[in-house]
């Protein structure tokens, strides 16, 4: 047996091993009193399908979907194209970077979910807030990968930008957007992770749709089927766009390997 | 000078943003001003009637975010190390992390408060879950792919796996483990208010979220600074520790921040 077929035996070995203790492991003896096996609590794989299938079979279900989905794309975009914007302006007046520094790391230990309260009682429930909520976890991410990419920028680089001729705007175009795309796509996949995280617990926190508040829903219903359910479509959401995103971005920056971003 | 010149509009800036924040027209129903918060917080430090006092909750908060923090490293840190070392685990288990780690961070909070109840256990579990995911991921990247030529030597040498872990994969983790720990102790502290907004009784979380609900924006202001301060003091912690273990690490093991 070939090392890649005792791989996917091993594997399939793993798979089948979770559902079934998941499915059944309340008939154990001793420890499927845990609540870790406790049905109530963990549900069983078949109810949550069946959870599934009657929160899909909903029409509104599919609304709430499309609007967590539409708040963290309208995130991942203003938060990309602001926290390279502002990679851009760092990098090109150092002295203002130098004054800004310690607000902008003061901002970024912050715990960004401090400000959701904020934004519930200064905006309310909608979908505004969530997005901005969302954008400040990408933004911080962004703006230090294209900052670190651009300052990683080799003077000799510049030089030779020099000496062909060009000047600041061809530099800028040549050199400095490639790098900082190269590494803003590098940071993709968390930005993509915590823009569903900061939508979500926005959803949470105090939102009147989306499929936080559908969660939240199940768990003051105390029905871990629901809260599953919605558990196992946000990580399909998540996988799906993280999959989309990183292979449209691996295909039109094919200049990051060169960069070792 | 032109550092002193820096320093000197960075002092500016601060007094402008204190001075817009008492005077300035801003909604003070928003952002209450900094002499209604002061009082407050007096207050609250040493406690008011049905809260605890404001001291008690900055040290569950604290507890619950180092407890996280002890986990998520220190099984993060060891199954990371152990699994790159064996390839065939480590792939068979791969996809199973990575179905873990698509599911977004705050869909835990439901499912652990069913487990776990409110109290001191789903906090430290929710953020040593992220802490985990966090150092999980570096650590068995760098010890994976830890330098080729010191594992060959190892070998060479008549070491066992348990050598080349302990001589080698070690040590390259723990280069990543520095990289990733800025990123680690802010999402642990991020872990514990997430539960705490759900799932808890005391904890600087639960005060900001409590404070929500009856629109006091006195309390949620004072816990927002608290949870800023220990974020703040905790990230300086680190930047230290990072100094210090970085110069006694071998230059080709220093890690880099995969984030």
């Amino acid at each position: 047996m070939s090392d890649k077929q005792k791989i996917n035996l091993l594997r399939l070995v793993i798979g089948a091993t979770i559902l079934l203790a998941w499915e059944y492991g309340s008939y154990l003896p001793v420890v499927g009193a845990w609540p870790l096996f406790d049905p109530f609590v963990v549900s069983k794989p078949t109810k949550i399908v069946e959870a599934l299938w009657a929160l899909f079979a909903q029409q509104h279900f599919s609304t709430h979907v499309l609007l967590t989905l539409g708040a963290t794309v309208a995130a991942l975009i203003s938060g990309i194209l602001s926290g390279m914007l502002l990679a851009f302006i760092a990098y090109n007046f150092p002295m203002l970077n130098r004054i800004m520094r310690p607000f902008v790391q003061f901002f970024n230990t912050l715990p960004r979910i401090v400000i959701a309260p904020y934004l519930l009682i200064a905006l309310g429930t909608g979908v505004l807030p969530r997005i901005l909520m969302a954008a400040s976890f990408i933004f911080f991410l962004v703006y230090f990968n294209a900052l670190y990419g651009l300052n990683g920028i080799s003077q000799a680089r510049l030089r030779h930008v020099k000496m062909l001729g060009g000047n600041r705007l061809s530099a800028f175009l040549t050199l400095q957007i490639p790098v900082a795309l190269a590494w803003t796509i590098r940071a993709f996949p968390h930005a993509v992770a915590y823009g569903f995280v900061g939508t979500v617990f926005q959803e949470f926190v105090g939102g009147d749709s989306g499929i936080g508040s559908v969660m939240i829903y199940g768990l003051n219903e105390l029905n871990a089927a629901t809260v599953m359910a919605t558990v196992v479509t946000l990580s399909a959401l998540g996988w799906a766009l993280f999959e989309i995103g990183s292979w449209t971005g691996r295909k039109f920056t094919p200049w990051r390997k060169e960069l070792g971003a | 000078m032109k550092k002193f010149l820096i320093v000197a509009v960075q002092l500016l800036l601060l007094l402008f943003i204190g001075l817009l924040w008492q005077y300035g027209q801003l909604d003070s129903q928003l952002f209450s001003r900094p002499s209604t918060i002061a009082p407050r917080m007096a207050e609250l430090w040493v406690g008011v009637t049905g809260l605890p006092a404001l001291w008690q909750q900055l040290i569950d908060t604290l507890q619950a975010t180092l407890g996280g923090l002890a986990i998520g490293i220190g099984l993060g840190f060891s199954i990371g190390v152990i699994l790159a070392e064996f390839p065939l685990v480590r792939e068979a288990t791969a996809p199973y992390f990575n179905a873990i780690n698509a599911v977004p961070r705050v869909a835990w909070v439901p499912v652990l408060t069913m487990v776990f109840g409110f109290g001191l256990m789903t906090k430290v579990i929710m953020s040593g879950l992220i802490v985990f995911l966090v150092v999980f991921f570096n650590v068995l990247d760098a010890a994976t792919h830890a330098p080729e030529h010191l594992l060959r030597n190892t070998r060479m040498l008549g070491g066992s796996r348990w050598d080349s872990v302990r001589d080698v994969r070690i040590w390259a983790g723990l280069g990543a483990l520095m990289a990733a720990l800025p990123s680690a102790v802010a999402l642990a502290l991020v872990g514990v208010v997430f539960a705490e907004s759900l799932a808890a009784e005391n904890g600087l979380g639960s005060l900001m979220f409590n404070a929500m609900h009856a629109n006091d924006t006195r309390d949620l202001m004072i816990g927002a600074i608290m949870l800023s301060i220990i974020g703040v003091v905790l990230a300086a912690i680190v930047r230290l520790l990072q100094k210090y273990l970085a110069m006694r690490l071998p230059s080709d093991l220093r890690g880099e921040n995969h984030e």
